[in-house]
């Protein structure tokens, strides 16, 4: 992907990278695309629907925001900077992508990211990004600090790590997705994620509370680390 | 209660829980508890399923030294149903519980005892408010394969409605479907 350096326009307050527009990428997951299901809560809805999808939102975002959002150096240059020097660096940016409509599909802001060229590894502090899914499904994520290697495959979230997920206004199932916790690592080739710490995830009214996770989406298993407490609501209810 | 139903439905697991989220079975081990109102279900391992109207079922298994244990309050009257068995199976839809191997359901006034059936095998309708029960093969509890149910005589002044449990033998459990 050739990319042409991404035009830099310097505002007075934050220095917003207006990139040239990118082929539009799937952020949302598949299921339940146009098939209006009666909205159901539970621990079937939750294990089915919204976890995957909060899920393979973060995959997404984070193949894409990494690989395409950094500034790629004009030159492969000789690595003239010692192995933990960042040979370039962004402070206070903010950086959008729009649809072709002209839609905001991405926003990502953070206090400082640092490039690594030995090892090719991308590192942002205080890290915040909102993104919009083709069907329109919202996720935001933060933490104090994102890491990645350099084709966004590998990436870790750590501390106070926020993540929300709405769906679309009149989606057939309105709740929101969220997952609290102080690390989250994803491997986006392999879809899997994993958090060594304790976390919250939300759906609705259900909750459950973990002392670790890990998701292997291609084998679709969820492995929650004790002591586990899940709270399913009564069947039916709204959410 | 049968009002149990409508209230949430909690697990707790000390050790590890794995969600297989083709089958949307979660199983759990290491001292689970589930409750749902005032049912209470602890055993050391318990395989929760959900059905497509999502009604929760669960497995609850436990051996002859740590059978899993079951308690939960009967409608309109102070008295308890408690049971063990070294596997009980709930099923949130029928609102039934099958206990199976040494059986044992108590019916408690506070905590005094009023009822107590062993079996192989014993059903808890809780929402008919039925028990059956089957001998089932002979077993250390229950040399014999007989069924035994020791009712207890009317109290003289029963501090509260008592209604004790409505009985029916079922065939011995070798040849229930």
């Amino acid at each position: 992907m050739g990319a042409d350096r991404p035009t830099a326009q310097a505002s007075p307050s934050t220095p917003e990278l207006h990139l040239p527009d990118l082929p539009q990428l799937q952020l949302g997951g598949s299921t339940g695309e146009g098939r209006a299901r009666r909205p159901r809560r539970g621990l079937r809805e939750w294990l089915t629907v919204s976890l995957p999808l909060l899920l393979m939102a973060l995959l997404a975002l984070g193949t894409w925001w990494l690989v395409q959002v950094a500034p790629q150096p004009p030159a492969p240059r000789p690595p003239s900077t010692p192995g933990d020097e960042p040979d370039y660096r962004m402070q206070q940016f903010t950086i959008t992508r729009f649809s072709p409509q002209g839609r905001q599909i991405l926003r990502l802001e953070g206090r400082v990211l640092r490039h690594f060229p030995a090892t090719d590894r991308l590192e942002i502090d205080d890290v915040r990004i909102e993104a919009e899914a083709p069907d329109g499904r919202r996720t935001e994520a933060r933490a104090r600090r994102a890491v990645s290697n350099g084709d966004g495959t590998e990436i870790s979230l750590e501390g106070t790590v926020r993540l929300r997920s709405a769906p679309a206004a009149g989606a057939a199932d309105a709740a929101v997705t969220e997952f609290e916790g102080e690390s989250l690592q994803a491997w986006t080739r392999f879809q899997r994620l994993h958090s060594d710490r304790p976390l919250q995830l939300r759906h609705g009214t259900l909750q459950v509370r973990a002392g670790s996770m890990s998701l292997d989406q291609p084998a679709g298993t969820l492995t929650l680390g004790g002591p586990v407490r899940l709270t399913a609501p009564p069947r039916g209810t709204a959410g | 209660a049968s009002a149990d139903r409508t209230q949430p439905l909690t697990l707790e697991s000390d050790k590890p829980c794995t969600v297989n989220l083709a089958r949307q079975v979660s199983q759990c081990s290491g001292n689970v508890v589930i409750t749902q109102g005032t049912l209470v279900l602890r055993a050391e391992q318990i395989e929760l399923r959900e059905s497509r109207e999502g009604h929760p079922s669960a497995t609850a298994s436990g051996s002859t030294a740590k059978p899993a244990q079951y308690r939960q309050k009967r409608d309109g009257s102070d008295e308890t149903v408690e049971g063990s068995a070294t596997r009980i199976d709930y099923d949130g839809k029928a609102g039934t519980l099958r206990f199976v191997g040494q059986a044992v359901v108590r019916r408690l006034r506070g905590t005094t005892v009023a009822d107590e059936i062993t079996g192989g095998e014993i059903v808890w309708d809780n929402v008919a408010e039925q028990i059956s029960v089957s001998g089932g093969a002979a077993s250390a509890g229950n040399p014999g394969g007989r069924v035994r149910a020791v009712i207890q005589p009317r109290a003289t002044v029963p501090a509260a409605p008592q209604v004790p449990l409505p009985l029916k033998t079922g065939p011995s459990g070798a040849d229930r479907p």
